[in-house]
């Protein structure tokens, strides 16, 4: 067997590497309990060298994961030390701090031993339906009200599971069957990384992962330095306001916005992100910590250079990521993180504007799914009297880029799916959705316009066979006093808004909702690209026609002259009044 | 009139096929014919026509028109179907629209998804509503929905869908609308959710529904001119249409529900793959088919006879090889990977200075530098060559000259020298990388069904599938590869081998095995075959069989298993029965089972199945000849065991014979394809005169 790894060796290997990650979170998927792992694909498996660096990643699921489940390793490997890990042992934490930032997200981990030796790590993380706490709030003063805390420790060792444990996790939660049986699912998946990743070193004739690791982890780097090069030198700055209320020691709320600063620097091959001069944490649950702003600032950078390139310790060597301790992108324990969402995924919004100067082909606008909008619901379904948990998600638009319109509802930058709302309906007999649609006029205006925001409305039933029991509502999601930027010359799109029985209300407080009543959300569209002034008529009939702008838009933003009769678009007036409004 | 043939027609890009089978000799005629555009029903009817003054008898005397058609995919991908308006309830005119909101590719902020095939002005929305259980909360409103029909005419709109709130539950409003089509608007076309996909989820039943309206009238129309020109010429019989899920559908049948035919292609040579492999007494086999063409490589499994399925079908993705990226349709297909791996992939260096190949092809025009048509990437075929697997004097049975130094040339100045391997090293890569590619894809996709390539025979076709199923088979660890005779026909044998069927689906009914009541099961699938017999009502009925199935899960999962139901009375059966059925594929899929947890029933499957006078191949009367004279020469060949050139005995496809063992290092060839049996392996000839590989399993690299 020749030792040697030529270019067409390490190609394999590294594939493979990577298709033994997907091919554990097929079993995975196929093996949970919950819709968030089957559906919204809200997971990641990876594989990690000895020492500690990630190697592989599956290339499905959603981005944000990698560097807590990197610091869960290291901190694994500190704690019982390399001779302390033994083949069969199964480590497990949710500490927001060592991990990825909330509680319902639990990352597991086992070591690879191949003919007796340590060769690597498989760790899997799952955003759990359930963490038990106070379910779906940003009203929590601290993690401890968030739900069970599991300090980093062993679930198996030596093969032997800790009964005692998941009894302990399946007592503290609502739906405990659900997050056990997922729990479990995560260790067939580490399994199933094992297996396959000796079989690859047995079949190449390798000792271990040494010197595959080296190559890809090389190589990755090389590749995205390239990628920096290409980039002009030069600091990039952005800003931007997450509303934000706080109440008085008189008890009356202030608004007190949130600042997300960042300075971007590209010199050379490398880009140092710094978040030097952001707001410091706040009492809401929407603090985040370091991993997960860590996370999103690489995901911009990765789709803003190489989007195809594959996620491992080399892809991100050369962009440093710094977040001053204390701030509310670096909170300290014990602050209260579980929608950490609501400012982390504005990270990558921030940064794209930062760098829309110095590379505006590459950036898109402000996205209306950013931060991702969720809907929590539990209560009893009246006929079986059974519990259910309900986890609803929607999205926004996305902004639009230099050369296409933005996707109407599309998750942005977490990547989860939305569920069928007849199956909502089927399993809560509780639950009735009035609708879900598009809403007009809701996406920022621009040479390219945002994608479209959607309405998405629901009633509790109040008929004979509806539940007499109240339901605990959450959601999170939204921005209701800043509205998502257009970019580059493209307008805002228009605020979010959110009614409960036809009265604003927002998200982040949990609720009682009784028969009859009505939620009814509005997540906003993506910003717009570029001059509205510029659009192709032709598309702004289009999108006349189909009922997404109204012909007030059409006249304010895009220029357009309607005529009266036709009701069509007068091209000719059109022209000069768009080349009168230019010159204004 | 004598029952003396029956035709199968495969219509594909390129060619349209015709097989003439004789039922009384089992001898094939083979006819080809140029695809016809914009109308492929000509070229059909020419070829036949053609066929025609060859056996004038034929028309008379054949028993069936088998027809498979790349038509209907071909109208999504290039959006020539009808102008579709939809019918929905009001609030959700905009799920296809709004797709299922994650993105296909996670770092591509750019990344485009498919326009919807109805645009929004043509989307109308119904006041009424029907809620879970199937109960009315509100009544539809008549008027409003006459209006709307007569709004959506006066767009030119051709054909109608209808996809309401829960009508897999009660159909009842979905009727209605139905009713006011045939009674006051006749002439549009109407595709009606709760006869298309009776299933819960609403964005996978209206996008479903709303492809089948956007190719009926094209099927309509197709089926039709084929029908009236077959009668003109004095054809009499049946015409039946391939299924993506393999089966055979009557013509008035598949003009009902066209969406069920959308794959009919691939489909064909699959079910031939079960039928050789089986024919030649290894009835015990699981199979994996590999069909490994130009530019991509299928593959399917077949396990204890049984075809794997999906019920998800993506059609005209917008990136060819990205999941998620199409239109997604829920319909019974098998279910069969697309890999970006063929002859003519390209080998290159990728952006991390390692050796890729694929998913580029060089396709057919310029095709691979060795074809000398002005092709300057090193392609899988240009490394065969250089390998010495490919004959340059023997390529398509030496109709067509490779050029070996324009091969190495290619490959030293695009591969060698950049990465500085030998021609040998880079020519090797590129042929173990697409072996690779191919093994990786095929593993998940296994492993997705949680099954073990390793014990999966291989049954290889296409061009390129013979000789790369050596180096496929080692990567997965597969004992055994069966080549069956005659790869470039060898797919249209499924159409006389597939039964006709008619598949009906029912989920009004759910329950846990607990508080299941079986005798209501039992009235479903008797309703249920019933209807499903009413679509094959103008068929020999002798030999109708159903069988039935149920998906079942463990309450709080979301993927039900399709479990057979051994019983022809369900009553019958026990829950203890039903129980250990599940439990026991559940372990098998996925190691383990939880005994604490609920099942319940989520859907009942019933399939109508008539046999069709099969095709039955019969063992080759040809006595077994001698090994030397099917010798013709030997040649150097590069062997991936001792990793060097060695020589290999070079046999000719048609002049072995049963009996024959054929020991490596050995290359078999016939026109259209090569085969390769390495130094630890031997082949052997069957009496169906399939070559048949026992590989050494024993480690790779």
């Amino acid at each position: 067997m020749r030792k040697k790894l030529d270019p067409v060796i390490t190609q394999i290997l590294w594939n493979r590497l990577v298709g033994i990650t997907d091919e554990a979170s097929a079993t995975l998927t196929r093996t949970s309990f919950s819709s968030i792992v089957r559906d919204a694909h809200d997971y990641a498996n990876t594989i990690f060298t000895q020492q500690g660096d990630l190697l592989a990643a599956n290339t499905r699921g959603t981005p944000g994961l990698s560097g807590g489940m990197t610091n869960v390793l290291r901190s694994a490997i500190k704690k019982y030390s390399i001779e302390g890990i033994y083949p069969d042992d199964i480590f497990i934490t949710n500490d927001p701090w060592i991990a990825t930032g909330h509680l319902n997200d639990i990352t597991l981990g086992g070591p690879f031993f191949y003919n007796g030796k340590l060769i690597g790590f498989g760790l899997s993380t799952v955003h759990h339906m359930d963490i038990g706490g106070r379910m779906a709030t940003t009203e929590s003063r601290s993690v401890y009200e968030e739900g069970i805390q599991i300090p980093l420790c062993k679930l198996a060792e030596k093969g032997v599971i800790s009964e005692m444990l998941l009894q302990m996790i399946g007592s503290n939660v609502r739906g405990s069957n659900m997050v056990i049986g997922d729990i479990r699912a995560q260790m067939s998946a580490i399994n199933s990384m094992a297996i396959r990743t000796c079989e690859l070193l047995s079949e190449y004739g390798l000792n271990d992962l040494d010197s595959v690791s080296r190559e890809i982890i090389s190589r990755s780097d090389k590749e995205m330095r390239n990628h920096i090069k290409e980039m002009p030198d030069g600091i990039y700055t952005a800003e931007m306001y997450v509303e934000h209320k706080e109440i008085t020691k008189e008890g009356k709320e202030e608004d007190k916005p949130i600042k997300l600063q960042v300075a971007v620097e590209v010199k050379g091959d490398e880009i140092e992100i710094d978040f030097e001069g952001t707001s410091a944490p706040v009492a809401k649950a929407i603090n985040v910590v370091y991993n997960f702003t860590y996370n999103y600032a690489l995901f911009a950078i990765i789709c803003l250079t190489c989007p195809d390139i594959p996620n491992n310790a080399g892809t991100v060597m050369s962009i440093p990521v710094k977040a001053p301790k204390g701030c509310i992108l670096n909170c300290d324990f014990p602050a209260p993180v579980w929608s950490r969402t609501a400012i982390g995924h504005l990270v990558p919004e921030l940064i794209f504007r930062a760098l829309a100067n110095a590379i505006p082909e590459r950036v898109i606008a402000g996205s209306g799914s950013s931060p991702v909008w969720v809907e929590i619901m539990s209560g009893e379904e009246p006929k079986a009297r059974k519990q259910f948990l309900v986890y609803h998600i929607f999205q926004g638009g996305l902004g639009a880029g230099a050369t296409n319109d933005g996707q109407s509802c599309l998750s942005f930058p977490c990547n989860v799916s939305n569920d069928s709302m007849e199956v909502i309906e089927k399993d809560t007999s509780s639950i009735i959705f009035n609708k879900k649609e598009l809403t007009c006029d809701s996406a920022g205006a621009g040479k390219y316009r945002g994608g479209f925001g959607q309405e998405i409305s629901f009633s509790i039933m109040s008929d004979e066979y509806a539940t007499k029991k109240p339901i605990l509502f959450g959601a999170r999601g939204g921005r209701f006093d800043f509205r998502v930027p257009g970019i580059l010359g493209g307008l805002d799109a228009p605020k979010a808004r959110m009614y409960l029985n036809g009265k604003n209300r927002r998200t982040g407080t949990d609720m009682l909702l009784y028969p009859g009543d009505t939620v009814d959300a509005f997540p906003q569209g993506g910003g717009g690209y570029g001059s509205p002034l510029e659009r192709d008529l032709e598309l702004v009939e289009t999108d006349l026609r189909n009922g997404l702008i109204s012909k007030d838009a059409a006249k304010n933003f895009y220029g357009v002259i309607i005529d009266e009769v036709s009701g069509k678009i007068d091209f000719n007036a059109t022209k000069k009044n768009r080349e009168i409004l230019s010159k204004s | 009139m004598e029952n003396k043939y029956s035709i199968g027609c495969d219509i594909g890009g390129t060619f349209t096929d015709f097989v003439l089978l004789d039922l009384k000799t089992n001898e094939r005629y083979i006819k080809k014919h140029l695809t016809t555009y914009p109308d492929p029903s000509e070229g059909v009817i020419e070829g036949i026509e053609e066929l025609f003054k060859d056996h004038p008898s034929f028309l008379k005397e054949t028993h069936s028109f088998l027809h498979g058609t790349t038509l209907i995919i071909n109208a999504i991908i290039e959006r020539k179907g009808a102008k579709v308006g939809l019918i929905t309830t009001e609030g959700f005119r905009d799920l296809t629209e709004i797709w299922r909101e994650i993105r296909y590719d996670k770092h591509d902020i750019h990344a485009k998804f498919p326009a919807p095939l109805v645009p929004r002005y043509l989307r109308r929305e119904v006041s009424e509503r029907i809620y879970a259980d199937g109960r009315v909360l509100k009544e539809l409103d008549l008027e409003e929905t006459k209006r709307i029909i007569k709004e959506l005419e006066g767009e030119q709109v051709e054909s109608i869908a209808v996809s309401l709130m829960h009508s897999y539950k009660n159909p009842i409003h979905e009727n209605a609308i139905k009713k006011i089509i045939l009674d006051d608007f006749p002439h549009l076309s109407y595709s009606i959710s709760s006869e298309i996909l009776p299933e819960i989820r609403e964005f996978e039943r209206t996008i479903t529904t709303i492809a089948n309206a956007y190719v009926k009238q094209l099927v309509e129309r197709y089926v039709d001119a084929i029908l009236s020109d077959l009668e003109r010429l004095g054809f009499e019989k049946k015409m039946y249409l391939m299924l993506s899920s393999g089966g055979l559908t009557p013509a008035e049948t598949a003009k009902e529900f066209p969406v069920r035919l959308i794959e009919s292609g691939p489909v064909s040579g699959l079910i031939a793959a079960n039928y050789c492999v089986n024919l030649a007494g290894n009835k015990a086999d699981n199979i994996i088919s590999f069909d490994m063409g130009g530019t991509t490589a299928k593959s399917a499994i077949i396990t204890k006879g049984k075809i794997s399925m999906t019920r998800e079908y993506e059609v005209a993705r917008e990136a060819r090889f990205k999941k998620g990226s199409g239109i997604p349709l829920k319909i019974s297909a098998v279910d069969m990977i697309e890999i970006g791996a063929g002859g003519g992939s390209i080998g290159m260096v990728n952006k991390y200075g390692l050796l890729q190949v694929g998913p580029e092809s060089a396709g057919a025009s310029p095709g691979p530098a060795c074809y000398h048509r002005g092709g300057v990437n090193p392609t899988v075929t240009d490394a065969d060559l250089v390998l010495g697997y490919l004959d340059p004097e023997f390529f398509l049975g030496g109709s067509m000259k490779l050029d070996l130094d324009d091969a190495i040339f290619a490959i030293e100045e695009k591969i060698g020298k950049p990465l500085d391997l030998t021609l040998i090293e880079a020519a090797w890569g590129i042929h173990n990388m697409v072996n690779e590619n191919m093994a990786a894809a095929l593993k998940i996709f296994c492993g997705e069904k949680g099954e073990d390539p390793s014990m999966y025979s291989i049954v290889a076709f296409g061009g390129a599938g013979p000789l790369h199923s050596y180096g496929l088979a080692k990567k997965v660890k597969s004992a055994k590869i069966v080549i069956p005779l005659g790869a470039g026909t060898f797919s249209a044998l499924g159409f006389f081998i597939a039964p006709i069927t008619f598949e009906v689906f029912s989920t009004t009914y759910g329950a846990t095995m607990q508080e299941a009541n079986f005798d209501h099961i039992e009235t479903i699938y008797r309703e249920m075959e019933e209807k499903a017999a009413g679509y094959l009502s103008g068929e020999d009925r002798d030999t109708l069989q159903f069988s039935r199935s149920a998906d079942l899960r463990y309450v709080g999962q979301d993927y039900e298993i399709n479990i057979p139901i051994p019983s022809s009375n369900f009553s019958g059966l026990t829950k203890e029965e039903l129980t250990e059925l599940y439990s026991k594929v559940y372990r098998t899929t996925y190691g383990r089972e939880y005994s604490d947890l609920q099942i319940e029933f989520v859907e009942f499957r019933v399939t109508a199945k008539i046999s069709q006078p099969a095709l039955q191949l019969e063992a080759t009367s040809r006595g077994s000849t001698s090994e030397s004279s099917a010798l013709k020469k030997s040649r150097k060949a590069y062997s991936s065991v001792t990793q060097d050139y060695e020589d290999f005995k070079v046999y000719d496809r048609y002049l072995i014979s049963p009996g024959m063992t054929i020991k490596g290092p050995a290359i078999v060839e016939e026109k259209e394809s090569t085969i390769v049996v390495d130094l630890d392996s031997f082949a052997s000839v069957d009496e169906y005169e399939n070559v048949v590989i026992n590989l050494n399993t024993k480690g790779d690299r």
